[in-house]
């Protein structure tokens, strides 16, 4: 019990004595690339706060949203059709395996060229990053759903949409839900990188605006509103992960000696 | 084939009417890289409408594979199974069945109600009628209140009471059962088994069950169809003019049991032998069997493919 309730205690100490170890070599050194935590954290206020969140923080997360739902819904509609008609994904499968291996990244060029300097650009990187990896885990969900559930909808004669949503979909759950909390993560990198490149706002254009103009207090604010926005969504998304596979019953209802 | 018949069988009493179910020459080959396994050679028998028929035999007789050619989850390599006189070519409509693993067969996210009432709001009745139905075979085999839980929150017995539910709500001309009280324990499975026989006079049902329990088939049924080691052929079925209604106790000390069991146990034991009453206690028999690949393990499932619809 003790040692349950200690854990997360000493998980704490290393972060806590980095930060605190970070600050006293700052301040030690008084070097214009490592600010002291006070002054990061007032370049954080300003940049983030007030008008700066209107400009820069709102559009970034719009973007990711709208890119991250976009992909998920796209992937999840693509990977119900390729689960479902063995041939159909028998002839993709290459292409996607192909597309899965490909940095989204890499195609920051084309995306460019594509759709031009602006939120759109942003989105549509976004949701191509994300489609893939929620695509063919749909479709990997769908297909090594327990045999005795096809034996169960045959005998019984559960069919079309309904054996879909109420028996294969929810089997496929922990695939799509695991692979919805892996393409957050991507697709806030993807989000930082593509407005380093083709955006004027937004927190990555402004992280990297700030380190090219020497503004270095801002750009350890921007890279610390990143991992918090990391952090944060991610451990959303786990809860949110954790309570629908525990109302689907696929989790223990209770977790034993909490 | 040592039929042993009885004239006064009910069932047969009122023969002339086409049988419900007809399995003729079945027969099923598994193909695995490891070469083909022939699981089923050759396996014929008839079951009339209203009768229980207990399938036995030796571990590896493809006792199971009968079962899932004759839901129409399997295709068989030759022979062929007729629901009253129509030949089975998939899952035929109205006939449930209960699977041996009752925790992969009901769905974890979906209530006891819901578990049941699947099949029924697939086959589109309407949702008061399929939930009344519901709980009344819920009612039946004695889960009354525990419609709203879900699956997990039950006992495994309790559970396996949920899955002859659903087939019960269902209402099949046939129930077809893979041994269906294998996984839980003997208590449980002493009071499924009571609850299966009142099920049959109150739905007037078919029922077919697999199972490796000789008591169990010799109590449940009329007669038991005794396949020989694989490739599996009927060695013989036996009659089991037990009276009704049947109880744990006394059908179970009556010397007819006694001695039904015996001959079921010597066949499954020594297949193709004559049945006879002499002492069994013959350990040979048992290394034997293993020797001549009656332990057999049944070919990987891999090779089974759910027929698409």
């Amino acid at each position: 019990m003790t040692r349950r309730l200690a854990a997360p205690a000493w998980q704490a100490v290393l972060p806590v004595a980095l930060v605190l170890a970070y600050q006293l070599a700052a301040s030690a050194a008084r070097d214009p690339f490592f600010p002291t935590l006070p002054a990061i954290w007032r370049a954080f206020v300003t940049s983030w706060t007030g008008p700066g969140f209107g400009r820069d923080v709102a559009p970034s997360l719009i973007d990711l949203a709208a890119g991250y739902l976009l992909g998920v819904l796209s992937g999840l509609a693509g990977g119900i059709a390729l689960g479902l008609a063995r041939r159909v994904r028998a002839a993709l499968l290459p292409l996607i395996s192909f597309a899965l291996t490909l940095p989204p990244v890499a195609l920051l060029p084309l995306f460019l060229m594509l759709l031009g300097v602006g939120p759109q650009m942003q989105i549509g990187v976004i949701a191509f990053s994300v489609f893939f990896t929620v695509l063919i885990n749909t479709s990997e969900g769908l297909r090594s759903a327990d045999p005795a559930l096809a034996d169960l909808t045959a005998v019984y004669r559960i069919g079309g949409l309904r054996r879909l949503l109420v028996v294969q979909l929810p089997a496929a759950a922990p695939y799509i839900l695991a692979a919805m909390r892996t393409c957050l993560s991507i697709a806030v990198l993807v989000m930082v990188v593509s407005e380093m490149v083709g955006a004027s706002q937004g927190i990555g254009a402004q992280t990297l605006l700030a380190q090219q103009s020497f503004a270095y207090e801002q750009m350890w604010a921007g890279m610390l509103l990143l991992a918090v926005l990391g952090c944060l969504l991610n451990a959303l998304f786990t809860l949110a992960e954790r309570a629908v596979l525990r109302r689907a019953g696929l989790l223990p209802a209770t977790f034993a000696g909490a | 084939m040592t039929a042993v018949s009885d004239p006064a069988h009910p069932a047969r009493a009122a023969a002339g009417a086409p049988p419900l179910l007809r399995v003729e020459g079945l027969a099923k080959t598994y193909r695995t890289p490891a070469g083909t396994h022939d699981a089923v050679g050759d396996v014929t028998f008839d079951v009339h409408s209203g009768e229980i028929v207990s399938i036995v035999g030796p571990s590896g007789a493809g006792k199971t594979t009968v079962l899932r050619v004759l839901a129409g989850l399997l295709a068989p390599t030759a022979g062929r199974v007729l629901i009253s006189g129509v030949p089975v070519d998939g899952p035929p409509p109205g006939v449930a069945l209960v699977f041996q693993d009752y925790s992969r067969s009901l769905l974890p996210w979906l209530s006891v109600l819901g578990n049941v009432t699947l099949p029924l709001r697939s086959a589109r009745v309407p949702k008061a009628e399929a939930a009344e139905r519901a709980l009344r075979a819920l009612a039946s085999v004695g889960l009354e209140g525990k419609e709203r839980l879900r699956p997990r929150e039950l006992s495994g017995g309790m559970q396996q009471r949920v899955a002859i539910a659903r087939a019960l709500a269902y209402q099949p001309r046939l129930l077809l059962m893979d041994e269906p009280f294998a996984s839980v324990d003997a208590q449980t499975r002493m009071d499924l088994e009571d609850l299966v026989l009142p099920l049959r006079e109150q739905y007037g049902m078919t029922i077919v069950t697999v199972t490796h329990d000789i008591d169990e088939a010799v109590y449940l049924s009329d007669r038991v169809v005794v396949l020989s080691a694989p490739p599996s052929a009927v060695a013989a079925v036996v009659e089991v003019a037990l009276p009704a209604p049947r109880s744990q106790t006394t059908t179970k000390e009556d010397p007819r049991f006694g001695r039904l069991r015996h001959r079921v146990l010597d066949l499954v034991r020594r297949p193709g032998a004559p049945a006879n009453t002499t002492d069994t206690t013959d350990t040979t028999d048992a290394a034997n069997a293993a020797e001549t690949g009656d332990f057999a393990i049944p070919a990987s499932p891999v090779t089974e493919r759910t027929p698409q619809r």
